[in-house]
């Protein structure tokens, strides 16, 4: 149902229906910001690539494939626009500190219970794509086939790399007591 | 050490791609070996702690800047017409058999103001003297087609006030600067644009809200456009040298400046 209303959005927008889009934003803008956020781990450029990604996605709505999930499509734009904007990221600053950093503001710190910190500090520990895997799986609840379209790896890979970036982020939470050691 | 097999097992009962048959030889394994237990025990802990973690709310006016950044007229099918149909229009009249005739006066009537118009610009500064040009008559006449004209994107920016938003871009082409604005302003604002006359002489101007009744004034360096509201608005420069050159954006509301930008465009590589 949630797909046939999406292909009948998409159709309704290349009718020139601006309302369609909005429709289209107001479903998913939640979910794209969240992926961004998780994997940039800073919310005004989450805000930039969320803009950007619904952007190209109206730009691109002709070319959307029926047969393919609509989500699915969205969601793989998302995660090539965050990969894409850290890999920018890492050229221009080198080493990227800033996302490894536990230092927060206090009014970041204020607003963020410490077990999220803890998980969103452990998580930058992973490579942007483990994290992407980290994101789709645990906080998008995606199966592996989805995951598979939406990297552009086979599915045995989403599953390898998937274990390995869990077990690194095990490793992470454990050292930090998050999880328990008996 | 846990067989390679087994931790899979467990990553798939993570994943709930577990099988039942593959549950119980896991189970099995588990009660037996205390090391593979203890992984299980805290790779489930992490999924957990996972599964903890809210989704966050977006920015709220992140729908309104994806918007305003959009082009509403992507997807609009292009509709053939005439520049006789449009100018009925424009003027919301059907002229039924008289229209032939009609035609041409039109056609003249907008030559001739679109000449007034052009001469007024290139021959030194009549709108200077008379102040201001009611531009409603003139809704796009006046720009001066060039054969094949290739505009390259320069320089673009967004506005997010709560009095008005929207984008302004420049785009250059050999002997043209296009300045393009899509604004949407809750009460009526005026628009300035600072250039240097040195480098750019006006060439024509046309919006898309034809209903708007705007006062477009012509002073020394830059042009102002008054009682804007919501629409788009397109103004359209000849370079008179082919160097980089910019141009001063200001939006005022009752003599208040509530926005000012400046914008580059590089020199041609045409």
């Amino acid at each position: 149902m949630t797909e046939q209303n999406d292909a009948l959005l998409v159709q309704q927008c290349l009718e020139g229906n601006v309302k369609a889009f909005e429709a289209i934003i107001d479903k998913y803008q939640k979910t794209i910001f969240n992926v961004a956020l998780r994997i940039i781990n800073d919310n005004d450029d989450a805000e930039d690539i969320a803009q950007t990604v619904f952007i190209k996605l109206y730009e691109k709505l002709a070319s959307f494939d029926s047969r393919r999930k609509f989500f699915s499509w969205l969601y793989r734009m998302a995660i090539n626009e965050s990969l894409n904007f850290l890999n920018q990221k890492k050229r221009f600053e080198g080493l990227n500190d800033a996302l490894l950093s536990d230092d927060k503001t206090p009014e970041e710190s204020y607003e963020e219970n410490e077990m999220t910190q803890q998980i969103e500090s452990a998580l930058m520990h992973l490579e942007p794509e483990q994290r992407a895997l980290i994101v789709l799986k645990h906080f998008q609840n995606l199966a592996y086939q989805e995951i598979s379209y939406i990297m552009d790896i086979p599915e045995k890979m989403v599953k390898s790399r998937l274990y390995s970036a869990r077990q690194l982020l095990k490793d992470v939470l454990l050292r930090r007591g998050f999880v328990a050691n008996d | 050490m846990i067989e390679q097999k087994y931790i899979e097992l467990i990553n798939k009962k993570i994943d709930g791609e577990i099988t039942p048959s593959e549950s119980v030889k896991l189970q099995d394994y588990l009660s037996r070996r205390q090391e593979a237990e203890q992984v299980h025990d805290e790779l489930m802990a992490t999924s957990t702690l996972l599964s903890k973690m809210h989704e966050v709310e977006p920015p709220s006016n992140l729908k309104k800047k994806i918007l305003n950044e959009i082009r509403p007229d992507l997807y609009n099918v292009p509709q053939k017409t005439s520049l006789w149909n449009a100018i009925k229009n424009l003027i919301g009249v059907d002229f039924g058999a008289s229209s032939h005739r009609l035609k041409y006066g039109f056609s003249f009537v907008f030559g001739l103001a679109a000449g007034l118009f052009i001469y007024s610009v290139f021959a030194n500064n009549t709108l200077d003297e008379k102040g201001s040009v009611e531009i409603t008559d003139l809704y796009g006449t006046i720009m001066q087609r060039e054969a094949s004209t290739r505009f390259t994107q320069a320089d673009k920016a967004s506005i997010n006030l709560p009095q008005v938003s929207g984008t302004v871009s420049i785009k250059y082409s050999e002997n043209l600067l296009f300045t393009e604005l899509f604004l949407r302003a809750s009460q009526k604002i005026d628009l300035v644009l600072e250039y240097d006359e040195n480098l750019l002489v006006l060439n024509s101007f046309a919006k898309s809200n034809i209903d708007e009744s705007n006062t477009l004034t012509a002073n020394v360096n830059s042009l102002k456009l008054s009682e804007v509201g919501e629409g788009k608005y397109a103004f359209v420069f000849n370079r008179k040298t082919p160097v980089a050159v910019s141009m001063r954006f200001k939006i005022y509301s009752a003599s208040n400046l509530l926005y000012e930008k400046s914008l580059e465009a590089a020199v041609s590589d045409e």
